[in-house]
């Protein structure tokens, strides 16, 4: 009897603990394990603060099927950085929209932790983030993508991202009539 | 047939072979990939011409342009990169002074064509681009062009933008055409488009414009206008107050109101139903005043170079913040310095409940008076900003405001060291200086920067030191910082990271003399952090 009543203790304990724990544990596609700060990942992805609120994150690694170790092992890394950076100044409670930046800029070291990423890497990022709805990380990616358009001409854009231009001749006319705006030339 | 530059050597071949294989490393197109409410956070991160022109890409891309939701349209997008050449080097000989008035007014005829003929690819591509183009779901739209012949198109669009696509934010912005001032842009005498009472419109910024009629927009809450022409009658600024009740906040910034003659006129402003809250009146030097007699939601309130008085018998319950930014600078420089402004003048009397001030100098009213009779006008003020303060001027006057404000927790004085009146003369400050403080019992900081440590600073720092009690926990004294705004109300104080070299012999003074004045710690009231830097 006191050894269950022990035992029962212990489990009691465990479970506490486990309750408390302070990060949660992600599986890759591949199958690989991540931890991840429970905090930054409930404050960071509306998918995973549901996870964590509705009780269904598993102590063996929460599979995440559609997101392979690499880009997983940076949204975590983001995740992590993003827990020990210094929340940058409350906004400017102006009641005015016009002349104000649309988009909070990226800080400092979140451009830097996108710019070391590869192509593909920084689409399966993008990927994983739009997955677990991480809109702060979006923000982050996007705005790095839209860098790699900025002052390029559609040639440079397509060469860039490998687009393939599928218009015949006379539908680009017709398109650039529409956007005649943007195809101006003195 | 394709042609071959014949400059193409071998190493323009390696470099199309090497792009060649970093292109089949990376074989899948990935963007083009992504759902489109991805690709739109992308575009919205664009200039609209760049957005726009990703409608060519590939089919893929063919109708997410027309799904943008913001367009701005500028004619500087329009403008050469010759236009600029040209307005650099007029520039350029201007301030030597290099130029034949010949050559000059060569110069500034062809820059103004290129204006022209910019306005005139503005009208037809807004036209085929957008009047004739798919209809959209455009939410913000603006416009910024130069006044010339061909701005007719600009009221079409806007009427098509407000009318068929729902727009909700707007901005037209009319500029004058090169070295000339009088550039209005006119709307047409029946409004901004057709049906004014089903419009969307909740923010509008006017550039340059006339003023149009806004009554019967029921959602407008912003409204900002910018140099609207001094013509305008008094009766339609009035109008705005009286008749747009929906409106939360309104700026007038650099409009005028003038006779014919050119004599200034004052704006009465007396609307017991309006719901504005937020007023700014920034640089309105061709208003006369603007005595504000009933805004009963007011909340905050700016008058930047621009007078603005309070009606003596009315009251501003919901007014907290205030931000009265002096300075007639131009022509009046130099005149008379002295120039002071009655505290009665301030009308804190009237506005009670302040809980955040901002006073700034930049011009030559830079003195307060005593007023006749005091009494505790600001028992709600918490903040209080005192800025710009010429380095020779006595810098313990804010004494005055200190009187009546005993609930003050934060005081920053900014001592504008640069900007200052050469300190060849000391100009004292007339009113009784032996007099201690009432007490600041609630005062926890204390910041001065472009503290030189004259005596004058000094027996400021030492005053109100002796009036604060166990509240206060910093009091601090910069000779290098500066204030940084965070719109009309916020701000905060910067500090250097690389303090002030004060000699060992100076520290020790200044920091001695303060010392003696702060409250004893105790178990209840931790140390008091004091800084010099």
């Amino acid at each position: 009897m006191e050894v269950d009543k022990g035992k029962g203790e212990a489990e009691e304990t465990r479970k506490v603990a486990e309750a408390d724990r302070d990060t949660v544990t992600l599986k890759s596609s591949d199958g690989k394990l991540f931890e991840v700060s429970k905090e930054a990942a409930a404050r960071l992805s509306t998918v995973l603060a549901g996870m964590i609120a509705g009780g269904s994150i598993d102590d063996n690694g929460t599979d995440l099927k559609q997101i392979g170790s690499e880009a997983l092992e940076n949204v975590v890394d983001y995740c992590n950085k993003h827990a020990n950076s210094i929340p940058s100044a409350a906004l400017i409670s102006s009641s005015i929209s016009f002349n104000t930046a649309p988009f909070k800029e990226p800080e400092e070291w979140e451009r830097k932790f996108v710019d070391r990423l590869s192509h593909d890497a920084l689409f399966d990022l993008v990927e994983a983030a739009n997955f677990l709805g991480m809109e702060r990380l979006l923000d982050v990616t996007c705005h790095k993508i839209s860098e790699m358009m900025k002052g390029k001409s559609p040639d440079q854009i397509r060469e860039v991202f490998n687009i393939k231009n599928d218009y015949t001749k006379e539908e680009l006319e017709e398109i650039r009539q529409e956007l005649a705006w943007a195809f101006y030339d003195d | 047939m394709a042609r071959r530059s014949s400059g193409k050597g071998s190493a323009g071949r390696i470099l199309l072979q090497h792009r060649a294989l970093a292109a089949a490393a990376r074989r899948v197109d990935r963007i083009s990939s992504l759902p489109d409410d991805l690709l739109h956070l992308v575009l919205r991160r664009l200039d609209t011409r760049s957005a726009l022109g990703t409608g060519v890409l590939s089919r893929r891309w063919a109708h997410l342009p027309r799904e943008l939701d913001a367009l701005d349209l500028r004619l500087a997008d329009m403008l050469p990169p010759r236009y600029h050449r040209w307005v650099h080097l007029y520039n350029d000989a201007c301030s030597k002074g290099t130029l034949r008035h010949a050559v000059r007014l060569q110069i500034v005829h062809s820059i103004r064509r290129y204006e022209r003929r910019a306005m005139r690819a503005f009208a037809s591509s807004t036209v085929t681009s957008f009047l004739e183009g798919p209809r959209r779901n455009v939410k913000k739209l603006r416009l910024e062009f130069v006044v010339t012949g061909n701005t007719g198109c600009v009221n079409a669009f806007v009427a098509e933008a407000m009318d068929a696509w729902g727009v909700e934010d707007l901005e037209v912005v009319a500029k004058s055409t090169f070295t000339r001032r009088d550039g209005i842009h006119l709307f047409p005498s029946h409004g901004l488009c057709e049906q004014p009472r089903v419009s969307c419109l909740r923010s509008l910024k006017l550039g340059g414009c006339t003023l149009p009629s806004l009554h019967e927009y029921s959602r407008l809450s912003v409204l900002i206008l910018k140099g609207i022409p001094k013509s305008t009658p008094a009766a339609a600024y009035e109008g705005i107050f009286t008749l747009c009740l929906q409106l939360q906040t309104l700026h007038l910034i650099s409009c005028g109101c003038c006779t014919s003659r050119g004599v200034s006129l004052t704006v009465v402003v007396d609307s017991p139903s309006s719901q504005i809250r937020e007023l700014v009146v920034d640089k309105c030097e061709f208003f006369r005043k603007l005595v504000l007699k009933a805004l009963p939601c007011l909340e905050s309130v700016a008058s930047i170079q621009s007078r603005v008085s309070f009606e003596s018998t009315s009251s501003f319950p919901c007014l907290i913040q205030r931000n009265l930014t002096m300075g007639f600078a131009v022509g009046l420089l130099g005149v008379d310095w002295r120039l002071e402004l009655e505290l009665d003048d301030m009308f804190f009397d009237c506005t009670p409940g302040i809980r955040s001030l901002v006073i700034r100098f930049t011009g030559p009213e830079r003195w307060i008076a005593p007023s006749t009779s005091p009494s505790e006008f600001l028992p709600n003020l918490r903040r209080l900003l005192v800025a710009d303060v010429p380095s020779s001027w006595d810098v313990t006057w804010p004494r005055l405001l200190l009187e009546m404000a005993p609930n003050l927790e934060i005081l920053h004085i900014h001592i504008d060291v640069v900007h200052g009146v050469p300190a060849d003369e000391d100009i004292p400050w007339s009113s009784a200086r032996d007099r201690e403080l009432r007490p600041l019992p609630r005062l926890k900081e204390f910041v001065v920067a472009g503290f030189e440590g004259t005596a004058r600073q000094i027996y400021l720092v030492k005053l109100v030191v002796r009036a604060c009690t166990a509240a206060l926990r910093l009091v601090a004294m910069f000779r290098n910082g500066h204030v940084r705004y965070r719109g009309h109300w916020d701000w905060e104080m910067v500090t250097p990271r690389e303090h002030y070299s004060w000699s060992d012999e100076q520290k020790s003074s200044v920091l001695e003399q303060i010392k003696c004045g702060v409250p004893a710690s105790s178990a209840t009231a931790p140390v008091v952090q004091v800084v010099l830097g």
